[in-house]
């Protein structure tokens, strides 16, 4: 199996979510990116290129819910995980109404979801893409509001911003290339199944 | 890429040669089609206030077409999506009444110009475009087609569908390669009497065109191609259209 990793907060978790799968992982040193085993090949990889190793190379992995809407991979995705749960948001210095942000700039590192999100209500906005601290673009002038995770509020409160409305929940979720889904259908499913007798939430 | 590609060329040489072999004609579309709902794929552009569409998808243009009962056509073709990424292919296209008969034609076809290449380590995954429909309806369709194409089976458990539906759409989704109840996919497989066929009721990605059987052909590293039964204008046809480039790649693996 090759198996694609999130580096970053969704890796531990991931790791164990494999291992329950009867997938054990053996990665000592994660500054190597491609580790291989007897039985697996594993590749850590920026979780936000996690569903691309998928859906071109790896057989299986794990990315979160706004990566993999934000990827457009055609990739298959069996299971929503319990853990790496957060909203996604839109966050602004003034509390708008959503059609308030006709013409406005949004700042974001999901432009493709920002993008859908507005077009389906019919609303034109500027989009901004950024990579991080998305949360300084309204202070600098940059945008009017911005689109991106929240976890708990902390840092959008801290930097004097209002959660205005919940775009998507998001968690972690499997995530299976569709050509070895066919090619190794029983063993992706065992995986698939054991995984799914641990605990697991919807939406 | 190498200039001339002779792989690409040989590969090209040979699927003509087979298709010949089999008496079909190649055609030659324009690259540049006026705007029809019917047409998909292809790169929309706009010419003296005309909506025209570059390279749509070739089974989506003939459709568009007049075509003879018994008509047997191929085309090598270079495809084009709205994300602007190109693929060469080549198919083949059968419009003919006896739907079981075209149908097992193509996919004779299919099976004789993969190994025509060389290619024998492939497996062909069959179902039909409207099992899901017919088993629990369009309306229920529509709602869990996304959970289908994700193979989500524990979001479809937890919709507010009823139980009966739920079950037989779990059952198709888990049908890959079991004993099935559809009598045409059951005659289809007997009649071609090939191990590398799987009957795989799960299989929904397919162009939205297609009525009747839908197939999918791939080896242990690559998808190849797809194909499908339609209507052109009242009458049935069938057909198939293979990816060079992923033909290509497994011929170069092989060789190593």
């Amino acid at each position: 199996m090759i198996i694609a990793i999130p580096k970053g907060k969704l890796m531990e978790d991931s790791i164990n979510a494999f291992s329950i799968a009867g997938l054990d992982l053996n990665i000592e040193d994660n500054r190597k990116l491609l580790i291989k085993d007897r039985k697996n090949d594993m590749i850590l990889s920026r979780a936000m290129d996690v569903p691309l190793y998928v859906e071109n190379y790896a057989d299986i992995g794990i990315a979160g819910t706004d990566t993999i809407m934000e990827r457009k991979c055609d990739i298959m995705v069996p299971m929503k995980l319990n853990f790496g749960k957060c909203r996604m948001s839109i966050c602004a210095l003034k509390n708008y109404r959503i059609k308030d942000l006709k013409g406005k700039k949004i700042a974001t590192k999901y432009p493709e979801i920002t993008y859908r999100y507005f077009k389906k209500l019919g609303i034109d906005i500027e989009i901004v893409k950024l990579s991080g601290s998305i949360e300084l673009a309204p202070l600098m002038g940059m945008s009017d509001a911005i689109v991106d995770i929240v976890q708990t509020g902390k840092t959008i409160r801290e930097n004097k911003l209002m959660e205005i409305k919940k775009i998507m929940d998001v968690s972690a979720a499997l995530i299976v290339n569709r050509l070895s889904y066919k090619v190794k259908y029983d063993e992706i499913r065992n995986i698939i199944e054991k995984m799914g007798v641990k605990e697991y939430e919807y939406q | 890429m190498v200039f001339p590609d002779l792989q690409i060329y040989n590969i090209i040489k040979k699927l003509r040669y087979s298709f010949d072999t089999f008496g079909y004609v190649e055609i030659f579309l324009n690259s540049i089609e006026r705007f029809d709902k019917r047409l998909s794929d292809g790169i929309p552009f706009v010419y003296n206030n005309e909506l025209y569409l570059i390279n749509p998808d070739i089974t989506s243009i003939l459709r568009t077409k007049n075509l003879k009962n018994n008509t047997r056509i191929f085309y090598v073709y270079e495809a084009l999506n709205k994300y602007n990424q190109s693929t060469l292919k080549a198919g083949i296209e059968f419009v003919n009444n006896d739907e079981l008969r075209s149908n097992e034609e193509i996919l004779r076809i299919l099976i004789n110009t993969m190994e025509g290449m060389g290619i024998y380590d492939f497996n062909i995954d069959i179902s039909l475009s409207n099992i899901f429909i017919d088993r629990i309806g369009k309306k229920n369709y529509e709602r869990v087609k996304p959970y289908i194409i994700d193979g989500n089976i524990m979001e479809i458990q937890n919709m507010d569908i009823d139980e009966l539906s739920k079950r037989e759409v779990i059952d198709l989704i888990n049908g890959r390669g079991k004993e099935s109840d559809i009598t045409f996919l059951n005659d289809l497989r007997k009649n071609l009497n090939d191990p590398r066929i799987i009957i795989d009721t799960g299989t929904v990605r397919y162009m939205n065109y297609y009525d009747g059987l839908i197939f999918e052909v791939y080896s242990s590293n690559y998808f190849i191609g797809a194909g499908g039964n339609y209507r052109i204008k009242n009458k049935n046809a069938c057909g198939f259209s293979v990816d060079i480039e992923s033909l290509a790649k497994i011929l170069k693996d092989d060789k190593k």
